[in-house]
């Protein structure tokens, strides 16, 4: 498979996946969130790799053991430096600092963290000001939300039915099923200062 | 002991302890968010059938340590969609995110009396969700203190339903569980003391391989 310039090639992404010292849930959804491109086989790989192990207990051969560490080695290399680390980074107290500074509350921060927003309707002078408190730039946040929305995959549902994946909702909309009051969302939504 | 008995009785051993610190259990949803809070956990509201729900009334979003719930019901309800949550973190769900799509607060504890329910099993994730929904009607209304209410208190299943905000059914259920089934004790941990094999064994062992 070829690669293009930001994007790993998927050979290099499965090889990199395999030699994680963990594959749990937490693992799965990191690389779903940066190679959305790649969910069907990330998927496949991890599923072959959460079976249980049965006569594997044989080491790796030389050859298996170059092979893995030349993947990681151009995995780690061409690993893009994102807001999704950036994002997964931040612990609680920081998240909340953000929603302070940007007047909302943190499931806004969810639904953009899982790019459920749709990036046209989120005011520029909202965008600005979130990318400052994240310590990013515009550039960057654009780009990320312009990535499809995260897959909530690693979520377990008890629904009968396979859960649907929502489409991205304006930014309004997530405001208001936050219920942040309409006076609050005038001044988020305004253009200008 | 069953998983779900166990759940019930981490529920009540949580209960007696917020109530230890102060928490007032007659305040349902501030009960519940006393208990969040305590596990650094956030809580917010949303709209019913919001993008972030997925299509459920509660979820836990393990990446942000945040529990959202839809904003339907009474207080009680709501503190029962939290608890709900806060039971997949207490009972160890929490790396992965939880979401409660039906909740029945009135669920009966016991194994249905109905042919088709006993053959039709439900599957690992149905069972912990039976679990969770257990565990959050026995924190917000353990076991021992609704018998006590009733029958020390002399307050009826009704009288505790109004002055909880709970539905009669909820109330109920529990004070029929708490009369009715038999006391089961945690089984207290038993330390297991490793012994170092004596040669005779050990090569005895040697010769099996």
């Amino acid at each position: 498979m070829k690669s293009s310039a930001n994007q790993p090639a998927l050979d290099d992404v499965l090889h990199a996946f395999a030699a994680e010292p963990e594959h749990d849930r937490s693992t799965l959804d990191r690389y779903l969130r940066e190679y959305p491109a790649y969910v069907a086989e990330l998927l496949d790989l991890s599923r072959e790799l959460f079976r249980s192990v049965v006569g594997t207990d044989e080491p790796c051969s030389t050859e298996e053991e170059v092979l893995i560490q030349r993947a990681w080695e151009r995995h780690a290399a061409a690993k893009p430096k994102g807001l999704a680390e950036k994002f997964a980074a931040f612990s609680v107290a920081e998240l909340r600092a953000i929603a302070e500074r940007l007047d909302v509350k943190r499931q806004v921060l969810t639904a953009f963290r899982e790019r459920r927003v749709q990036l046209a309707s989120v005011p520029r002078r909202f965008l600005a000001q979130f990318a400052v408190a994240l310590g990013s730039s515009m550039e960057k946040l654009d780009a990320y939300l312009s990535l499809p929305p995260e897959q909530n995959l690693a979520r377990s549902y008890k629904a009968d039915a396979k859960p649907s994946a929502d489409a991205p909702v304006t930014f309004e909309q997530l405001l208001i099923e936050a219920k942040i009051p309409a006076e609050k969302r005038a001044i988020l939504m305004a253009e200008d200062q | 002991m069953d998983a779900v008995e166990l759940a019930r009785q981490i529920a009540d051993r949580l209960h007696r302890e917020a109530v230890a610190l102060g928490d007032d259990p007659w305040q349902p949803y501030a009960f519940a968010l006393a208990e969040a809070k305590r596990r650094d956990l956030d809580v917010e509201s949303t709209t019913r059938g919001a993008s972030g729900l997925h299509g459920s009334r509660a979820t836990f979003i393990a990446a942000d340590q945040l529990i959202l719930h839809e904003d339907v019901g009474t207080p009680f309800e709501q503190a029962f969609l939290m608890v709900h949550e806060i039971g997949h973190v207490e009972l160890g769900d929490d790396s992965d995110g939880e979401s409660a799509v039906e909740i029945d607060p009135a669920r009966a504890a016991e194994p249905s009396p109905i042919g088709i329910d006993r053959v039709v099993d439900y599957d690992r994730r149905q069972r912990r969700e039976v679990q969770m929904d257990l565990f959050a009607r026995e924190f917000l209304l353990p076991r021992p203190w609704v018998k006590k209410l009733h029958v020390e208190d002399g307050l009826s299943a009704t009288a505790i339903a109004e002055r909880l905000g709970a539905p009669f059914d909820v109330v109920a259920q529990q004070l029929l569980d708490a009369l009715l089934l038999p006391p089961m004790d945690m089984p207290a941990s038993v330390e297991t003391v490793e012994r170092p094999l004596n040669l005779r064994r050990s090569i005895a062992g040697c010769l099996t391989c």
